[in-house]
């Protein structure tokens, strides 16, 4: 037999299931739903009803940034697993399209999730991810080198846990053309990183060295040598450049010098990216 | 397998033995409708979006949370993502004290043709949307006002009452009757076969 306090209780229901009890209110009903078996019923019709609210709304399309960050967040937060290998995904990447900033994006996003505490920056950053073709496969990636890559997980993260963090896919040249990566960099960290692939093997005594070209000057950013699959990564800190000298920022590249002190660019470029004015 | 042609049941208990093409499915069955959710209660895109994000995550960090003893599926995410976006509006109400937040309270919860097509999500619960707008077009325009300022808005039944200046009792009743009315709705939407 239905008691009084059923009773009151059942004739709130449905205001408790659209959060309209003060809180209060909602306390008393809580507990005593949670002690009662005979009204589980009446809650369960009430929180579908109230669902049921939210099937009115007009569907709009979410963008297509959405899905990359989700799914790149799932891989993140799925633990324990199996490794991916880089050369199975970059390969995907690549058909893809490349939008690897996206991808980097979207690992920000979730990273920063996970903090708890960037909201403004995830908006800022998913509206650059939105203006970039993000696929999925781009996301994973990434998401997946890092992982695998602590040093630049981290400097990664330092980088875009910036408001002004941005980055630009890097394509490979006739020189490499199965190459390519992306440039994230955040003037306030100071930061930037490249993350690559499908970097030739080279010559003994030969570098890759990472380019930030200027309107009036190449500075470098770093060498580095390509990991055995063909992909390879550098960061790079507190680059000096005198703004007024070198003028304003074109772009970045990646060439191939020799293996020792570089102050000029004098190989062949395999990987480039311009900076849109 | 084909991924689609399985119940949200079946997707979630393939999402807790970590199944990503699950999880994916069920991104695709209800991403654009999370999203449309948190769009509706925030009024900003890209809020709307990290919201949906959470809201997925979520899905995909603590599927044990869904119990299907308890209803389905879709009643438990739009319930997680009504309140995941009740609460971002309320802390950004915080933050932005001067600048308005998108109004809950114009009467415009029910769709009015620019409704998108989303063949994924129509193939499990097309008829309950469908029912629940034939409901909310014939419910008396002050009883969908009242579950519209409750549920899009976040404002409790008192809140309503004084910002309608009406009597609580009477946001109450107003409340009451036209909860009655939508699951009615939804009952006869579920005797008609929805899968």
């Amino acid at each position: 037999m239905m008691s009084a306090d059923c009773e009151r209780i059942r004739e709130d229901l449905d205001a408790w299931a659209l959060g309209a009890l003060d809180a209060a209110d909602a306390r008393t009903a809580e507990r005593h739903i949670a002690s009662c078996d005979d009204c589980a019923a009446f809650v369960d019709a009430a929180r579908e009803a109230a669902a049921s609210v939210a099937l009115s709304v007009p569907l709009q399309a979410a963008s297509s940034s959405l899905k990359a960050r989700v799914m790149a967040g799932a891989a993140i937060l799925d633990e324990p697993r199996e490794p991916v290998r880089m050369r199975r995904l970059w390969p995907l990447a690549a058909a893809a399209g490349f939008a690897l900033f996206a991808g980097a994006t979207a690992w920000a996003l979730i990273t920063q999730q996970e903090l708890g505490d960037a909201r403004d920056e995830s908006s800022a950053l998913a509206g650059v991810a939105t203006q970039q073709s993000v696929t999925l496969a781009t996301a994973s990636a990434l998401v997946m080198i890092m992982e695998e890559d602590r040093a630049t997980h981290d400097a990664m993260a330092a980088i875009v846990a910036n408001g002004d963090a941005t980055g630009l896919a890097m394509t490979g040249t006739d020189a490499a053309p199965s190459a390519s990566g992306a440039y994230v960099w955040s003037r306030t960290a100071g930061r930037g990183a490249l993350v690559a692939s499908g970097l030739p093997s080279l010559a003994s005594g030969k570098a890759y060295c990472l380019w930030v070209v200027y309107e009036h000057d190449w500075v470098v950013g770093g060498l580095f040598a390509p990991e055995s699959d063909g992909s390879g990564r550098v960061i790079v800190e507190d680059l000096e450049v005198d703004a007024e000298m070198a003028g304003r920022l074109e772009g970045f590249a990646v060439t191939i010098e020799d293996d020792g002190p570089v102050t000029k660019h004098t190989g062949e470029t395999v990987l480039e990216a311009s900076v849109a004015q | 397998m084909d991924y689609t042609r399985l119940r949200d049941d079946e997707l979630m208990d393939r999402l807790g033995r970590r199944d990503i093409a699950a999880f994916e499915a069920i991104y695709d069955r209800y991403g654009d409708l999370v999203f449309s959710v948190a769009l509706r209660v925030v009024g900003d895109t890209y809020v709307a979006e990290d919201i949906a994000q959470d809201v997925f995550l979520r899905v995909w960090r603590r599927p044990e949370q869904f119990d299907l003893n308890r209803g389905k599926f879709v009643t438990w995410l739009l319930s997680v993502t009504r309140n995941r976006s009740i609460d971002e509006r309320r802390s950004r109400g915080r933050r932005l004290r001067h600048e308005a937040l998108p109004a809950a309270d114009e009467d415009d919860v029910i769709p009015s043709g620019n409704d998108r097509d989303d063949p994924a999500l129509a193939t499990v619960v097309s008829l309950d949307r469908q029912a629940v707008r034939d409901a909310l077009l014939v419910l008396p325009p002050e009883q969908k006002l009242a579950i519209q300022l409750a549920y899009f808005g976040g404002l409790t039944q008192q809140e309503i009452a004084n910002k309608l200046g009406q009597p609580l009792g009477t946001v109450k009743t107003r409340i009451r009757l036209g909860m009655q009315k939508m699951r009615g709705a939804i009952e006869r939407s579920e005797g008609g076969g929805s899968p």
